[in-house]
């Protein structure tokens, strides 16, 4: 005949205790320590309950500031895309073909121009040459 | 954050370094709504894909050599305004320019128009050039931005003239067709 003790426990594997019976199962195997292996496991359970939640724990400050930067920067590259679009060239030349044209003539403009003015310089150095030879003329004279 | 802090400022500088003048952009919300002036934009996208282009001819070579490093190019360009509007236009044209603190390269004056040139340079490198002209009906402000060899442009201006009798023939009734206008 098994000890009431035994009778218990084996109610408790299958799962039958009610909550009062499983304190007492609880205490008997805290109280008698070297009884049997299954002791081991009580013990660990009441350790187990013991842990309990610390609101204090001091927050990954590091981890913190990081998802907070992570926040700001979305946003800052948000917005200046955004404005980046706003700010986009409404008279850009969607056409390839075009815009060659259009840089052909403004090279033209450009190109002509810095040679018109080269024509001029030419001709003022032309102008002083002449000029310096007279004067070196005059002088041997 | 450190990183952070840089990239955001990779991206600041970025967007300021290809952003052409604050002249530009004066003119172009200036006239942004004014029928008579023309607005031309081409990107740096634009000229990125130029330089894809495979030349046919020798001239085109040297055009597509000579475009190869630039960035942006903006023109304004005026048709039929009268004269001493264009005259009031070019002269503050030309002021903006110079408060901008480009430096002159030459100016052109003759009876027909007259034409600055201005460049912005950075260690030895033109990195923008303006070109501001105003004649008879006629004004035009124009900006190019990138790296700019003036050695290029002016020889690719001189080859056309000799090779390109197109584009002259073109240019002079451009010119006929504004002479019209003004006598009536």
């Amino acid at each position: 005949m098994e000890s009431p003790i035994e009778q218990l426990i084996e109610k408790y594997w299958n799962g039958e205790t009610t909550l009062e019976e499983e304190k007492r199962v609880k205490s008997h195997f805290v109280e008698n320590p070297a009884l049997s292996k299954e002791s081991d496991y009580f013990r660990f359970l009441k350790k187990e309950q013991e842990v309990k939640f610390n609101p204090k724990v001091k927050k990954n400050s590091r981890r913190t500031w990081l998802s907070a930067a992570a926040t700001v920067a979305i946003g800052l590259i948000t917005a200046a895309l955004v404005l980046q679009e706003s700010n986009k060239d409404p008279f850009a030349i969607e056409d390839p073909q075009r815009a060659l044209e259009e840089t052909r003539r403004a090279l033209m403009m450009i190109g002509s121009g810095l040679n018109e003015g080269q024509s001029y310089a030419l001709e003022l150095t032309k102008i002083n040459k002449a000029k310096e030879e007279l004067k070196e003329e005059s002088e041997a004279l | 954050m450190k990183k952070l802090v840089a990239i955001m400022l990779i991206l600041g500088a970025g967007n300021l370094a290809f952003s052409q003048g604050a002249v530009m952009t004066k003119y172009f919300e200036k006239y942004s709504s004014d029928e008579d002036f023309t607005k031309v934009s081409v990107s740096s996208k634009m000229f990125s894909l130029f330089t894809e282009l495979d030349a046919n001819t020798e001239d085109e070579k040297e055009f597509l050599d000579a475009i190869s490093k630039l960035k942006g190019l903006k023109a304004v360009v005026g048709e039929n305004v009268e004269s001493a509007e264009s005259k009031r236009i070019y002269a503050g044209a030309v002021a903006d320019v110079d408060k901008e603190g480009y430096e002159e390269l030459m100016t052109i004056t003759d009876a027909e128009e007259n034409v600055k040139i201005s460049i912005k340079e950075n260690g030895g490198k033109i990195e923008e050039l303006i070109l501001v002209a105003g004649g008879k009906s006629k004004f035009a402000l124009l900006s190019l931005y990138g790296e700019i060899d003036l050695k290029k442009i002016s020889k690719l201006a001189s080859s056309m003239r000799v090779h390109g009798m197109q584009h002259l023939r073109n240019l002079d009734d451009d010119y006929e067709d504004d002479d019209d206008n003004d006598r009536n």
